[in-house]
């Protein structure tokens, strides 16, 4: 009986990862900014066979209250095997009238969030030796995006960072697991058409049971990437996207 | 499967062409309705399945509820499932079949969603015993535009929950629905084949399917003529009595990857698809088990079959007519169809039961049920299907909104004398191709 955190749950990919738990006969915890879809997503995974569903309300952005809801959810789940973390959808364009507040607000609810709450997580895991962080990430952070250039940087230095502590947290035994999804928008949003979720999560269970550290949900992603990373910047800045 | 953006918002015919000015998404059941109506109509759009426009809305806005795909409550004792309204039937099965329990009516394809089964009242292979799927919903609920939320049940606002049963998606949203599961023994069906050799013999036999299957159509081979006129298999089927345990294997999964250029489907390769399947119903055994998914929905192995039929799509005509003037009317549809060199490789009949029907709307109601796919050739093939609406009509029959592109107003209100009752209980903020088509 697994016991699973998903932060930012009411994501597509997240609930559908939930659900995949939820089969197993999981306990999980849900947090989310919004009751309701808590509620909504909590329901389906009773249904589903999961042994026990709790929910607590935040927004990524609400650092203050990172440390106290994970330690909530650590009591609630009596330990924590899984903790999974989706953040924010990239689905704000930076446009050429942002201020550098708007800036500084969109990069930490895309990305300083997600550090804030994966060095909560790794404070209480590498202690007990044990237990996986999972995180979604995307191929758009392979290099920056002329389109998109912030969400570019917010999903690099999330990508960095897990890195970083997949070298620290591996030594003491927990799996630090990079989860690179294709990018939702943009050219390839048209051109390929979007994976179902629950084809992702079957990808990211997948990855966990093994103890993997990185997954490109589809696959096809990932000679994609070497691709994309491989390319010099002369090449890159005249790609259209 | 996946779908291509380009390719989700269109109906599965094809035909008529229609473009949504907006596509909302609709994501989560407590959220109000997401567009405004001074935008223009709306309407929920499942999956997609609908041949023809009571699933698209041309200069409109479409609501896709694919986002409400969540259950909400499984009652293990009694077998009743509240789920949302984007939910797939494929996606109830995959979660009843191993529970032991399975959906008293479903479609030939479980790719619908749980929305569109109700708003077209769909029908199966057991009507005679069963009924259609409104039958077994208990209760819905509705958002209107006007921000209301109702619950419609045969008891609660019972007049709003027949119209919605069968209501083409025009009495509001629905965002979640209860319904109720019939227990099996386990996931698969004992299928057994009768061949006959004419019409007569078909009537013959279904009517003494009817008695010895819960579950049974027939195929007719639409190239044969003359005395030929009507030959074809039968096919029953039973849920299998003992208790297996599931093989969880995935059918070869097919797929038809992009659209032909011109439709694949002429005469040339009906009459070798025809050949062809004539050939392997020879050598197969009478008698067969297999999974419930082979017998209810083997066009769901090849992901976009609709494909073949090119750019300009295809037409499929159902209608019912009663058992008894029926016959002949049948004998006349097959006719001109096999005159008419329009060419549909195979025609789907089955013998619909006297129940009531669940809604104001419901096509399902006594008498047999015809249905052929032709590929659309323009003017040749809408001059045919006006032909048969003639036949339709001077028999007392009725034609499938569902599967429907192309009926007239006048056609359509002889059909459903009862279409003002709907349009009494609509949401003025919801319409459809298909219902300015008929209606206005």
């Amino acid at each position: 009986m697994p016991r699973v955190l998903i932060i930012g749950a009411t994501d597509s990919v997240a609930q559908a990862t939930a659900r995949r738990y939820a089969e197993r006969g999981a306990r999980l915890f849900l947090v989310a900014p919004e009751p309701a879809r808590i509620e909504a997503i909590a329901a389906d995974l009773r249904v589903r066979g999961a042994e026990g569903v709790v929910g607590a309300a935040m927004v990524p952005g609400d650092f203050a209250r990172h440390r106290a809801v994970i330690a909530e959810a650590d009591a609630s789940l009596g330990g924590i095997d899984l903790a999974l973390i989706a953040p924010p959808s990239q689905s704000d364009r930076q446009t050429a009238e942002d201020t550098g507040a708007r800036i500084r607000d969109d990069f930490a609810g895309k990305a300083l969030s997600t550090l804030s709450l994966l060095t909560e997580l790794a404070h209480l895991l590498e202690p007990r030796g044990g237990g996986t962080l999972a995180v979604l990430s995307s191929v758009a952070g392979e290099r920056g995006r002329r389109t998109d250039p912030l969400s570019s940087a917010a999903l690099a230095s999330v990508t960095v960072f897990l890195q970083g502590l997949r070298g620290r947290l591996g030594a003491a035994g927990v799996q630090v697991l990079t989860v690179k999804l294709g990018p939702a928008d943009g050219p390839y949003g048209q051109i390929m058409a979007l994976p179902e979720p629950s084809r992702i999560a079957r990808r990211i269970v997948r990855a966990v049971d093994r103890r993997r550290d990185l997954v490109y949900a589809p696959a096809l992603w990932a000679p994609a990437a070497w691709l994309l990373r491989a390319l010099p910047e002369a090449v890159l800045k005249r790609l259209p996207f | 499967m996946t779908t291509s953006a380009s390719d989700r918002y269109r109906s599965w015919g094809g035909y008529p062409p229609a473009t949504a000015a907006r596509v909302v998404r609709v994501g989560w059941r407590s959220d109000p309705l997401p567009a405004d109506p001074s935008d223009g109509p709306m309407l929920a759009f499942g999956n997609g399945r609908s041949y023809g426009d009571v699933c698209v809305n041309d200069g409109g806005t479409l609501l896709d509820t694919r986002g409400l795909d969540r259950l909400i409550a499984f009652d293990a004792e009694r077998g009743l499932l509240r789920c949302e309204s984007g939910v797939l039937l494929g996606e109830i099965l995959d979660f009843s079949v191993p529970r032991g329990w399975f959906l008293p009516v479903t479609p030939a394809t479980a790719q619908v969603t749980v929305g569109g089964a109700i708003a077209n009242d769909v029908h199966g292979k057991n009507h005679h015993r069963a009924g259609s799927f409104g039958h077994q919903v208990r209760s819905l609920e509705l958002l209107r535009s006007d921000g209301v939320r109702l619950t419609a049940s045969p008891t609660e606002n019972p007049q709003l929950f027949r119209a919605t049963i069968g209501g083409l998606g025009l009495t509001g949203l629905v965002t979640q629905a209860e319904i109720q599961l019939k227990s099996v023994a386990g996931p698969y069906i004992d299928q057994e084949r009768v061949p006959f050799a004419n019409l007569d013999a078909c009537f013959r036999a279904l009517a003494e399917a009817d008695q010895r299957f819960e579950y049974a159509s027939a195929w007719l081979d639409c190239a044969a003529s003359g005395p030929d006129l009507g030959r074809g298999v039968l096919i029953g089927g039973d849920h299998t009595a003992v208790a297996e345990t599931r093989r969880q294997r995935r059918p070869l999964a097919l797929a038809v990857p992009f659209t032909p250029a011109a439709s694949l489907v002429t005469p040339w390769t009906l009459r070798a698809f025809n050949a062809t399947y004539a050939g392997l119903q020879i050598g197969r055994p009478a008698r067969r088990r297999m999974p419930v998914e082979r017998f209810f929905y083997p066009m769901d192995r090849i992901d976009g079959w609709n494909r073949i039929y090119g750019p300009s799509g295809l037409l499929r005509y159902q209608c019912v007519v009663p058992l008894g003037p029926g016959q002949a009317a049948v004998r006349e549809i097959l006719e001109q169809i096999a005159q008419s060199s329009a060419g549909s490789p195979l025609a789907l009949i089955k013998r619909l039961g006297n129940h009531p029907p669940a809604g104001v709307l419901s096509f399902p109601r006594e008498g047999y049920t015809l249905a052929v796919d032709l590929p659309n050739r323009g003017q040749q093939t809408l001059s045919l299907l006006d032909a048969l609406d003639q036949v339709t009509r001077a028999a007392g029959g009725a034609v499938y909104p569902a599967t429907d592109a192309r009926m007239s107003a006048e056609s359509f209100r002889a059909y459903y004398p009862r279409w003002q009752e709907l349009a009494r209980h609509a949401d003025p903020a919801f319409s459809s191709s298909f219902w300015r088509r008929v209606s206005e």
